[in-house]
């Protein structure tokens, strides 16, 4: 039977980890801080292998057809620009800035303001092709949140708008208890994940 | 001494309960498959051996020679054979030992136990049989039950084989094949009536079973049989004394004991007292020993010439009865076939007999016996050795038959007397083949020409198919019988072919595959059919019209919310009122005004672009307020486009708010933290180790200002900007620990408020404070008393949201009330969802 090496490694490692956190040992604290900041050098590196991955991949795709694949030259060509720019500017440089605040925002920025439009569409088409109880539960909440959101036309209802309001009472009491849910799971989650890990049973690594 | 056990193969003796021999292996009791079902019950009910054998101790060595001959030969037959052949030579010995009357008596204790005669029939058996003495009258026997009516029951049981073994086989089963209808019905019955007592009683022994059948029968219809039988036995002892030349020893039906005394092997006179006083004139079967008949049972062959009562064996039962029947009715005929014979056979044993007292032929007999075979109807050139020819081909057929015979007639229900039925039945069994087959004699199947032919009854035809279902037991003896020609198994029998037999096969005959369908089902192919072949096929798609109803729409709501954000823009109105001041941002307020002037601050731009404006509007006046507070700022972030946000963010407050940061005097921008939630942990751990230089690549950790900063903890505040609600977890989970007493502030997005929410109102106070979205940042403008991005967007925001409402509702009930919107030609080409 082929030993595990993987596994042994991440198992070891996840245990010094560990018991760096609830033992206040100096060299277990040591060996912790060496860990986490090899784990952040990796994925530093990852970063730059997903950089690579992805020229690599448009480039092949625009080495096979130049026609059918004209995104695929754009984002080499302003990867190469930004790369340049961001390389000899530097990150925060002006000309570094310049195709961040007239390019990259506003382009994403109209992909949110999009947004808004295709969601009041979107509604509005689940009175007709999905009306059921879920979708009038959600058309009703959004209908809502909004209206109590602003004051309407200027004017602040006592009991609908402000702190006290039916939105603040909405936010703070569904929505919270939802989100601490969540956030509960969350955690359980991830004790559960990492207790795999450790013993092995989960080997998102491999082997 | 002749042994018990002797092999066959070596000649050598073995042990009695030995199977096969201890020098050659060679098995001592052939393995034939039985095929009578009762056959355990027949074996284990038959006599037990310890009283034979003791009766073989009083007996000559003449005869216990012959019983050892007989006993090797039986070890060489099938027990299959054992019933009938008990069955013959049981009926002779009785009749030898009473001058007819003790073997028509051992009949009427084999018939008491008949089990065929059911309890279902009772009432129709006691009247008929009333007349069952009339019914056993010569000259009914002679018309009504001729020769070949035994072949119903015992059709083959020597002539058809050489070898008996083989015939035996056959026989058996057309026991019951054979048999009429009625009895088959009656052996069925008492077959279940046996099952259901065996259910009863499953400890009950197999003694006790024959006492079951005993009992269960009716006494009456015994004492009627009885009657009957003697009446029958009357009729046949006149005619065989009529028929015999010899009228001091009496004869049986068979005319065995005929013949046995004209052999004279054996003096009655000289005969032991165990066979003299329970069997007169017991001129015991000598020809039947010195055959070696298969399937001869020693102990019952004694047990029956002493008389005793047969343990009940059903087949054993049914023979007997049917051969007592037949020989009754055919006595006259085949006795006047037999005269010839006898006197031959007379002719022959007075020239033995002659010879000496102890008779040569007996000596050499003994010499000989051993190499015997069991089965000796070969003609033998020695004077000694007894021609048993006569037994083989003449008389005992036709004594079978003649028991046959008998036992049928016995065994004849109430509808004997239905003589149309029952001459057709005899007629059918007249057929020359199967006289032929059962090799009688040309004057017993002449005697069936007589008769016209017929056809075959119902009980005949359903025995046809039996055959024709059973190929395999024909094929397993035919290759069994196989015998290696070639090769050094060459001579052995049943050798598994060395060629693989599938290579003779041919290919088998191809059956129609047209199915018998109706025109509906065609259609239905057809269709189906359609389907397959068009799933191969792509269907075309249709041209999407330019215009449609939906994107007519969507450009509705584009151009509505557009309009009225830029007009509120255009006309710079600020006419909505502001939200009111919620506590989180009070929170935010007073961990601001906290800090000392020129404190460090540590501030994360954690946002998407795409959200910037929303955050740009919360985050705008927090961090005015930071740089009016004078604070350090120390810039980090944790997504890649952080840095470069933070400073389009510090520039845009700059702007707005008048102020002059710059790096690095004002602030520094520390850049990207890599490792996500763990990068974010180290930085909290060490931030000097994990973002040495800030993005431009200086030192600033030498810095004057932060020169004194080891951990989080010695920033005077902790000030966050995202949108996404992993993040803010993020850093209050792996940073406001190590923040220590220092507050932790943020500006959220709106959709972040309700994840973060908990960690404000927690005990823990693990928040101090957060602004979220446009309301929040207007109502900390408000508070602040300045001038933001939060109000300028909020007269917008709050009249897209109202215009967003009104849209939805419209829209929807639009579609809900108007199922389909009557589109222009134009544009009702395609109205896709």
């Amino acid at each position: 039977m082929k030993f595990p090496f993987s596994t042994a490694i991440a198992i070891a490692f996840g245990l010094i980890v560990l018991l760096g956190y609830f033992i206040d040992l100096p060299i277990l604290i040591t060996l912790r801080d060496v860990f986490v900041r090899w784990a952040i050098l990796l994925m530093t590196v990852a970063v730059i292998v997903g950089i690579i991955n992805l020229v690599s991949v448009h480039w092949k795709k625009f080495s096979k057809d130049p026609g059918e694949n004209p995104y695929s030259i754009i984002l080499l060509v302003a990867f190469g620009l930004t790369l340049m720019v961001a390389g000899f500017f530097g990150p925060t440089g002006e000309w570094s800035l310049w195709i961040f605040n007239h390019i990259q925002m506003p382009v994403e920025q109209s992909l949110m303001a999009i947004l808004v439009v295709v969601l009041i569409y979107s509604i509005a088409r689940m009175f007709k092709d999905r009306f059921n109880l879920i979708s009038i539960v959600f058309i009703v909440t959004v209908l809502v949140m909004l209206i109590l959101a602003v004051p309407w036309f200027g004017v602040a209802i006592p009991g609908l708008h402000g702190p006290g309001g039916i939105r603040s009472l909405i936010t703070e009491i569904p929505a919270i208890a939802g989100a601490r849910g969540i956030l509960i799971g969350i955690g359980l989650g991830t004790i559960a994940t990492g207790l795999r890990v450790l013993i092995g049973a989960d080997r998102p690594y491999g082997g | 001494m002749v042994s018990d056990n002797r092999c066959m193969m070596c000649g050598k003796d073995n042990p009695p309960d030995l199977e096969e021999c201890q020098y050659c292996q060679a098995r001592l009791k052939p393995l034939i498959i039985s095929n009578l079902p009762d056959e355990s019950i027949t074996r284990t009910d038959q006599a037990p051996p310890a009283p034979i054998e003791k009766q073989k101790s009083d007996a000559p060595d003449w005869l216990q020679d012959l019983g050892g001959s007989v006993h090797e030969s039986e070890d060489n037959l099938t027990s299959d054979l054992e019933p009938a052949f008990d069955d013959v030579f049981k009926l002779p010995d009785a009749d030898l030992t009473n001058n007819g009357q003790d073997w028509l008596a051992d009949l009427r204790v084999d018939g008491g136990g008949l089990p065929d005669l059911s309890v279902e029939d009772d009432t129709s058996w006691d009247d008929e049989d009333k007349d069952f003495g009339d019914l056993i009258d010569e000259q009914v026997l002679e018309d009504r039950i001729p020769k070949s009516q035994t072949d119903q029951v015992f059709p083959s049981p020597v002539v058809e084989d050489d070898d008996l073994e083989i015939p035996s086989l056959e026989i058996e089963p057309s026991l019951d094949e054979d048999a009429p209808e009625w009895l088959q019905q009656i052996r069925s019955l008492h077959k279940l009536e046996q099952e259901s007592s065996q259910v009863d009683d499953d400890s009950q022994s197999d003694e006790s079973f024959d006492i079951e059948w005993d009992d269960n029968l009716d006494l009456a219809r015994k004492d009627d049989l009885e009657e009957g039988l003697d009446r029958a036995s009357v009729i046949f002892q006149d005619d065989v004394t009529s028929e015999s030349s010899d009228e001091d020893v009496a004869d049986s039906p068979l005319g065995l004991t005929d013949r046995l005394d004209n052999l004279d092997l054996v003096d009655v006179d000289e005969l032991p007292d165990w066979l003299s006083s329970e069997s007169k004139g017991s001129e015991i079967d000598e020809s039947t020993s010195e055959i070696e008949l298969p399937g001869v049972d020693e102990s019952e062959f004694v047990t029956a010439l002493s008389g005793d009562s047969v343990p009940y064996d059903e087949e054993d039962d049914l023979l007997t009865s049917d051969a007592d029947h037949d020989a009754e009715s055919e006595a006259p005929e085949w006795l006047a076939g037999l005269s010839s014979v006898a006197d031959d056979i007379q002719e022959e044993a007075e020239l033995v007999s002659s010879s000496e007292d102890v008779p040569d032929w007996l000596a050499a007999l003994e010499k000989s016996s051993p190499e015997i075979p069991p089965i000796s109807f070969k003609e033998e050139d020695d004077v000694g050795d007894l021609d048993l020819e006569w037994i083989e081909e003449d008389t005992l057929t036709e004594n079978i038959l003649a028991i046959d015979d008998a036992s049928d007639v016995l065994d004849q229900p109430p509808q004997i007397d239905d003589a149309e039925l029952f001459e057709g039945e005899l007629t059918d069994l007249q057929d020359d083949d199967f006289v032929s087959q059962l090799g009688l004699d040309e004057s017993v199947a002449d005697d069936s020409d007589s008769v016209e032919h017929g056809e075959l009854p119902i009980w005949m035809e359903s025995m046809k198919p039996v055959e024709a279902v059973t190929p395999e037991i024909g094929s397993l003896q035919t290759a069994e019988s196989q015998v290696e020609v070639s090769g050094p198994l060459a001579g052995l029998q049943g050798v598994l072919p060395a060629e693989p037999e599938f290579s003779d096969f041919v290919k088998p005959a191809v059956g129609s595959v047209k199915l018998n369908i109706i025109e509906k089902q065609h259609a239905q192919i057809a269709i189906l059919d359609e389907l397959i072949q068009s799933e191969g096929i792509s269907a075309p798609i249709p041209d999407q019209p330019v215009v449609t109803s939906q994107s007519i729409f969507r450009v509705v709501i584009f151009s509505i919310l557009v309009a009225i954000i830029a007009w509120t823009i255009f006309v710079g109105s600020q006419s909505q009122p502001l939200p009111a001041f919620p506590p989180e941002v009070f929170g935010v307020n007073s961990a601001v005004n906290n800090i000392p002037a020129g404190a460090p601050v540590l501030l994360a731009v954690d946002y998407d672009i795409g959200l910037s404006a929303e955050m740009e509007a919360a985050s705008s006046v927090l961090l005015d307020h930071l740089l009016i507070r004078g604070a350090y700022l120390t810039v980090v972030s944790t997504t890649t486009t952080g840095p470069a946000q933070a400073e389009h963010l510090i520039n845009t407050v700059n702007i707005r708010s008048e102020h002059q940061y710059s790096d690095p005097d004002q602030y520094t921008n520390l850049g990207f933290i890599p490792g996500g939630h763990s990068g974010l942990f180290a930085f909290a751990q060490a931030p000097r180790q994990v973002l040495p230089y800030s993005i431009t690549g200086d030192h600033v950790w030498e810095s004057e200002h932060l020169a004194d900063i080891i951990s989080l903890e010695q920033f005077a505040l902790t000030a966050v900007i995202t949108e996404d609600p992993v993040k803010a977890r993020a850093w209050i989970e792996q940073v406001q620990p190590m923040l220590g007493d220092k507050p932790l502030i943020m500006a959220l997005s709106a959709q972040a408020d309700p994840m973060v929410r908990p960690y404000y109102d927690n005990q823990s106070n693990q928040l101090q404070g957060f602004v979220s979205g446009v309301a929040g940042g207007a109502s900390y403008e408000a508070l602040l008393n300045r001038l933001g991005l939060g109000r300028i967007y909020w007269d917008a925001f709050t009249r897209a949201s109202i215009a967003g409402v009104v849209l939805i509702i419209v829209a929807g009930l639009v579609y809900k009330l108007v199922p389909k919107i009557e589109l222009p030609n134009f544009l009702a080409q395609k109205d896709e969802g």
